[in-house]
């Protein structure tokens, strides 16, 4: 049997690659406004003739010369046998910077289409190019899009059919003469760019082009950071995510609804053993399903909604930019704060994408980092909304968290060989994200989300049933007593850490609870959050440590942070009560 | 490496004026990654910031590189005719 032929979607970070992907074929791949976001490969469909195609959308590569991994991705697959057809996908922009790709894929012999992408930008920017003239000289097919509003789709499907079609293959040859480096390939598209360009304009300054600079600037650039981790953070992740839907959703819909319902239907079970997995205080409704359903899940779809507005919008190589001074104290740079920011929202997710920085020592530390005190979106929603309105107490909370973090990258940063990895980043332009790719995005992290992390919790709870029927839990409660007593802490909370082992923002869910009953004084809380904060990272995250950082570095990072979190709670209770702060 | 007259590191450009790279002094690894931002000899620039790292105007797109990559960049300094000529 003949294997299927393939259609390769190439091109640098950021063009375009993936929404020109989701048009052509009838499959979904991420999108978004920050480069390198395709780290895997979609494979789409694409029917012509009654053939079928499988459509690759590759990770975005400068070139062929396989530096990155992403390019030694790109290139060995432009080396398969069944390659049928490239499309390379450019920004009309900056086209004099990408055709040098052009001349290499024209190497590779394959057919080639060349798309030039995002007119509207170039237009709006006084740039206007004669595509019919850089066909004529490229002697390959051209087509002009804006593939996010759909323009130019149907022409380049059309022109995709008669590539592939038998009679008007038209096989690609060296361009002029083939090029041996790279910089005589850039200084070949310059002249080419040259030739084409009509008259260029002298755009006006638009409001667009203002915003951008001005989120760029060392210091309006950390007032809109300021901005927006205000709105976007705590008003709308904390304040409506944390507090108003989790009263919706916990508060009224689950317990007022769902419960009574469940409890009625409950009655009939004659298993003590199945009543108790099912309706104890742990379980699998009580805890299992109410946590990951009406606490936690309308707490990270408000975080995913507010990252996916700002990696759409481009705002995060700004704020990579911003911050590469601050994170170079910490043996990080400007790259590590997508991990960083990750965290925010989900920690298991944010290991993962520590994946994309360059060094060892660098991984090492944001893992590190993560584990230890960037609460995830959950968490952070519970301590806000546990904290709220008592500004004292959060600011504590707040201050310690930083002192705690910055301290631990400052000494590791010291501590560990090597030296920070250079920072260089392209800056997109801003844009305005799309609804609909909006909403497609957010859905993807929630159903990753339920799939990753809702049968997670659903464990906990049989394994805190396991524990509660055999005594075992009992027996570690008493064991953390003293431990919590040294903090001053009462002894109710043992669960909620032991909790906590399990899925840090699962602990601050038992935290809630606690507030809730009122058994829990000021400085206590304070402590209390603290140390959760710090503690140990979810089951989730530490099986990704694990898997990211092998066994020996995921216990170091274990051992550091259950440390670091009993004894800052200690140091912190022994201070509030010398000084009465709260 | 002979030195142009002229030249000058881009660190020591002055911010909101405009240069031509001229040569980049650079290992093979970091001459890659200038490259693949699209620095490269002949090309123009507006050193649109210096602070906290350097912000670079490339035709109609920006860039950012840290100050370790920006002083092996020589350029030469066109005019300090500064980058917004409105403002």
């Amino acid at each position: 049997m003949q294997k299927e032929k393939t259609i390769l979607l190439v091109g640098r970070p950021n063009v375009g690659k993936s929404v020109i992907f989701n048009r052509i074929t009838d499959s979904y791949a991420v999108v978004s406004n920050y480069p390198g976001t395709t780290v895997d490969i979609s494979t789409g469909k694409f029917i012509y003739n009654q053939k079928l195609y499988s459509v690759k959308d590759t990770p975005g590569v400068y070139s062929l010369t396989p530096f990155s991994e992403e390019e030694k991705v790109t290139a060995s697959l432009l080396k398969e046998k069944e390659v049928a057809l490239v499309v390379q996908v450019v920004e009309a922009k900056n086209l004099d910077k990408m055709l040098s790709l052009t001349f290499q894929l024209m190497d590779t012999g394959h057919p080639l289409i060349l798309v030039v992408n995002m007119l509207d930008e170039a237009k709006e920017a006084g740039l206007f190019l004669d595509l019919k003239k850089l066909e004529e000289k490229l002697k390959i097919p051209v087509v002009g899009t804006v593939s996010i509003r759909g323009q130019g789709i149907d022409r380049l499907k059309r022109i995709m059919e008669s590539q592939l079609g038998p009679k008007k293959k038209s096989r690609t040859k060296h361009y002029l003469r083939p090029y041996p480096g790279e910089l005589e390939r850039q200084r070949a598209a310059r002249e080419v760019v040259k030739d084409i360009l009509i008259s260029p304009q002298k755009a006006e300054v638009s409001f667009r082009f203002k915003l951008s600079l001005l989120t760029m600037h060392p210091l309006w650039g950390l007032f809109s950071l300021g901005l927006i981790l205000y709105y976007g953070l705590y008003k709308f992740v904390g304040v409506f995510g944390a507090g108003f839907m989790v009263d919706l959703m916990d508060g009224y819909v689950y317990q007022e609804m769902i419960m009574p319902l469940l409890l009625r239907w409950g009655q009939g079970i004659p298993f003590p053993w199945l009543n108790q997995l099912l309706f104890a205080d742990y379980g699998l409704f009580n805890l299992g399903m109410r946590y990951s359903m009406a606490v936690v899940l309308p707490i990270v779809t408000s975080f995913f909604l507010f990252f996916s507005i700002i990696e759409d919008s481009g705002y995060l190589p700004r704020l990579a930019m911003l911050l590469d001074r601050l994170f170079k104290a910490f043996g990080l740079n400007g790259r590590s704060v997508i991990p960083l920011i990750l965290g925010l929202g989900c920690g298991t997710m944010a290991v993962m994408s520590t994946r994309t920085l360059e060094t060892k020592r660098e991984r090492f530390i944001a893992v590190l980092l993560l584990a230890l005190g960037i609460p995830c979106s959950a968490q952070l929603g519970l301590i806000l909304s546990i904290l709220a309105g008592q500004s004292r107490a959060l600011a504590i909370w707040g201050l310690s968290l930083l002192l705690i973090l910055s301290a631990a990258g400052f000494l590791l940063n010291k501590i560990l060989p090597g030296k920070n990895p250079d920072f260089y980043m392209e800056i997109p332009p801003l844009r305005l994200p799309h609804l609909k790719a909006l909403l497609k995005k957010t859905s993807a992290r929630i159903k990753w989300y339920m799939k990753e992390v809702v049968p997670l919790f659903l464990l906990v709870s049989i394994i805190m049933w396991g524990g509660n029927m055999s005594g075992v839990l009992d027996r570690v409660i008493l064991f953390l007593h003293p431990l919590l007593g040294a903090m001053s802490l009462p002894g109710e909370l043992a669960p909620v850490f032991i909790l906590g082992f399990f899925r840090r923002d699962y602990g601050a869910a038992g935290l809630y609870d606690l507030v809730k009953a009122g058994l829990l004084t000021g400085p206590q809380l304070v402590v209390a959050s603290l140390t959760l904060s710090l503690f140990l990272p979810c089951i989730a995250q530490f099986i990704m440590v694990v898997k990211e950082q092998g066994l020996g570095r995921g216990t170091a990072i274990l051992i550091i942070v259950i440390f670091t979190a009993f004894s800052a709670g200690y140091i912190v209770s022994r201070i509030l009560t010398i000084v009465p702060l709260l | 490496m002979k030195k142009i007259r002229g030249t000058v590191k881009l660190t020591d450009l002055k911010k909101g004026s405009k240069g031509i790279v001229s040569g980049i002094r650079s290992d093979r690894d970091k001459n890659r990654k200038l490259l693949t931002l699209g620095i490269l000899p002949g090309e123009e620039i507006i050193l649109v910031q210096k602070y906290p790292v350097l912000l670079l105007k490339l035709g109609y797109s920006f860039v950012a590189i840290d100050e370790n990559l920006g002083k092996n960049i020589k350029v030469i300094p066109l005019n300090n005719s500064p980058y917004h000529e409105k403002e």
